[in-house]
């Protein structure tokens, strides 16, 4: 066991959590040194070629630098132990800090950059250590190949190619927003913040943007309309035609329930404008009193006015809470020089691709709802993603042989030996 | 709506037999089993009754999730006991579901049938429950870890409460991993992008790092026993942090109910 090895894992771990601490406290002085300059990596091809070298180097050290104590030590367990906790504690910070532009954080935690703790100094300094080890001790093991160890490289590789190409991929991934009218097309895509546009290779034409949304609900609004009370527990009331349901001592009855219906008279008439709001009648009676109100309600939008019915002297009035959507799509057609049009569906959740160009449906007009004349696309272009797919797909396997290889262990293994003694013990 | 108003019911029921089957299983052990299974499959029954009705499935809300927990939760413990011919996990794991299933029937839900477009996608289910699973394995790894720290240092329990810690966490960290992987390709097609940082992903990310930091420490020192159940127990509290604190659930974000624009 390693706990008993000639170097005593104790000074392993003071060395490794110096080595942590210094790299922080480096990384820390640079960035303020930087002004908080976030760091980006370098693009394609240098990133490739950084890999690439970064991955021979491993190879080399792997074949050749077993019996030097320092490889030894940076590939080695208790140094893995001191980065995943040092890669824990950054990425504490990262995520309990609150999401913002960094404006209202206190100035040195803008010098360290944790404004957008991804892209600051110290944050990819722990990630850096943390592959280091990671890379380290998949190489280490290459010159004792063996069948059962095959998991090991499969998981550690994985997760290894996973996080080098996340990181150096960075700088080459494209995300653009493309937003386009009905009837309308345009190459014209601008980043999320509207800072910068540029063009697409090809040409969208929205042919229809359409939209579903489920059945309304009932929810309880004050008597002033400016709040809802209806509380988490309380029932859920489809707004559909015909259905009972109680709440808060009332039973509410639906007696019409239109998709769309516009004003008529004291009550609403069914109408296919898109304009048109949900609207239902209901017949609300009072268990106890046996009293019952019957009165219109909708969400109302743009165009026709929220109405909700007072629920007698009970406090609360019965309102129809706003549809939620179910599924939205844009019909496109991809407009390229010298090709025939080509028709597709764009879809949450079913993006297409396009030249290396994947567009995923975004939103809508949200204010608009049904009425939604627009659809907002993002265009991405990763052109990285087969190697980090293959490096998730790596982890993913690795996972489930871990998992076999568990279920598969003799029961009897663990009389005076813990379960998970590690299997080599030739350090 | 009638059989998810059943839920109170079911649950109650549930908790009863498991009780009675916890009390029953050492000197009638037929008994005891039968009933511990009842009490689990009345749970996986108003699942399904609720999945149908909902016709989506319940892995929506925090409340939802609870209930997946408590209906997994015995039965991950349950397959770690029938492989490796254990009996005590149960009485350990079993309270613990009890404990999530009283949460739920002390807040009761309000069943919902929407479920957002990015949700609606063959990767939801699989995600989730790949979740809930290594949840499920990873406390019954921490109720062992109790049993374990409460147990004299090197007796044959405390020996005993770390096999059967080591295994869960192996079997629910690999479920931890599928998980994020799963998700990772789901925002992908979902968000256009597989990692964004967002608090769900960090805080996923963390618990884990919590158990990777487990695995590793456990092949370093095998011997330290009290060290591993401590450290399950912090690692428990991430993966709560995570699961509640956060509100892991993509959908947590979205409230309710939105009635003013
Ligand atoms: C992806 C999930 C991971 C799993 C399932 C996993 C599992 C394992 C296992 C089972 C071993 C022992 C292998 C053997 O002795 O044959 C091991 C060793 C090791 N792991 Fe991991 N690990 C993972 C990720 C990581 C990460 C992210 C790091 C580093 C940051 C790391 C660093 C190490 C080191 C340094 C060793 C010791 C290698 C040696 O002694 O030669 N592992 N891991």
């Amino acid at each position: 066991m390693q706990d008993n090895s000639l170097q005593p894992p104790k000074s392993e771990y003071k060395i490794g959590g110096l080595i942590c601490l210094g790299t922080s406290l480096l990384a820390c002085a640079v960035s303020i040194f930087q002004d908080g300059k976030p760091l980006i990596a370098p693009p394609w091809p240098t990133n490739a070629i950084l890999l690439g070298l970064v991955a021979l180097w491993l190879f080399f050290i792997g074949l050749k630098g077993q019996r030097f104590a320092p490889t030894l030590l940076l590939g080695g367990l208790p140094f893995a132990l001191c980065v995943i906790a040092h890669f824990f504690l950054w990425v504490l910070v990262a995520g309990t800090l609150p999401a913002s532009d960094g404006t209202q954080l206190p100035e040195i935690l803008r010098l360290l950059g944790l404004a957008n703790p991804i892209t600051s100094l110290p944050f990819n300094a722990a990630l850096i250590l943390f592959l280091l080890n990671l890379g380290l001790a998949t190489a280490g093991r290459l010159t004792k190949l063996k069948k059962a160890r095959l998991k090991f490289y499969v998981s550690h590789g994985g997760m290894w190619l996973l996080i080098a190409a996340g990181l150096l991929s960075s700088s080459d991934l494209e995300r653009w927003e493309l937003i386009v009218s009905e009837g309308n097309a345009t190459a014209e895509v601008s980043s999320s913040d509207g800072s910068q546009t540029r063009y697409l290779p090809f040409g969208v034409l929205l042919s229809d943007f359409s939209i579903e949304f489920f059945t309304t609900q009932l929810t309880l609004v004050d008597p002033d309309e400016k709040e809802i009370v209806w509380q988490k527990g309380e029932p859920l009331i489809d707004l559909d035609q015909g259905n009972l349901a109680q709440i808060r001592g009332w039973q509410i009855e639906v007696l019409q329930s239109f998709e769309g219906a516009l004003p008529h008279g004291d009550g609403y008439q069914a109408s296919d404008s898109p304009y048109a709001p949900p609207a239902a009648q209901l017949r609300a009676t009072h268990l106890a009193s046996g009293s019952a109100i019957t009165g219109w309600t909708t969400c109302g939008n743009d165009q026709v006015p929220t109405r909700t019915i007072l629920a007698g002297d009970s406090g609360f009035r019965f309102a129809m809470a706003l549809p939620r959507p179910k599924r939205f799509a844009s019909e496109i057609t991809i407009l390229k020089k010298g090709e025939p049009p080509y028709p597709v569906r764009v879809e949450v959740n079913k993006p297409v691709k396009v030249d290396g160009w994947e567009l995923n449906q975004l939103s809508y007009d949200e204010t608009a709802g049904k009425a939604s004349r627009w659809s907002v696309l993002e265009a991405v272009r990763d052109p990285w993603i087969p190697v980090v797919y293959t490096g998730i797909a790596l982890l993913a396997l690795g996972a489930i042989m871990h998992l076999l290889d568990r279920i598969a262990v003799a029961p009897r293994s663990a009389e005076l030996q813990p379960a998970t003694a590690a299997p080599d013990q030739e350090k | 709506m009638n059989l998810i108003q059943t839920f109170p019911y079911a649950a109650a029921l549930a908790l009863l037999l498991w009780s009675a089957g916890l009390t029953l299983f050492p000197k009638k052990r037929a008994l005891g089993i039968s009933l511990l299974t009842l009490g689990t499959l009345a749970l996986g029954g108003i699942l399904l009754a609720i999945w149908i009705t909902l016709d989506r499935p319940p892995l929506r809300t925090l409340g939802e999730t609870r209930l997946w927990y408590a209906f997994l939760l015995p039965i991950a413990a349950g397959c770690i006991c029938i492989r490796w011919k254990m009996t005590w996990p149960l009485y350990y794991a079993i309270p613990l579901a009890g404990l999530f299933l009283g949460i739920n029937l002390a807040h009761p839900e309000s069943w919902d049938r929407t479920l957002m477009p990015a949700l609606r996608s063959v990767l939801f289910v699989p995600h989730v429950l790949a979740y809930l699973l290594a949840y499920a394995f990873l406390s019954a790894a921490f109720a062992a870890s109790i049993r374990g720290w409460r147990a004299a240092p090197l007796s044959n329990k405390s020996k005993q409460s770390l096999e059967f810690a080591d295994r869960s966490v192996q079997i629910g960290f690999a479920f931890l991993t599928l998980g994020l992987c799963i998700g990772a390709v789901w925002a992908k097609e979902a968000w256009g992008h597989y990692w964004a940082w967002d608090p769900k992903e960090t805080w996923a990310l963390l618990t884990w790092l919590g158990y990777l930091g487990y695995l590793h420490f456990r092949l370093q020192h095998p011997l330290q026993a009290r060290g591993a159940f401590l450290f399950l127990g912090a690692a428990w509290i991430v993966l709560l942090l995570c699961w509640f604190g956060l509100n892991h659930l993509p959908i947590a974000d979205q409230s309710v109910h939105t009635y003013t624009r």
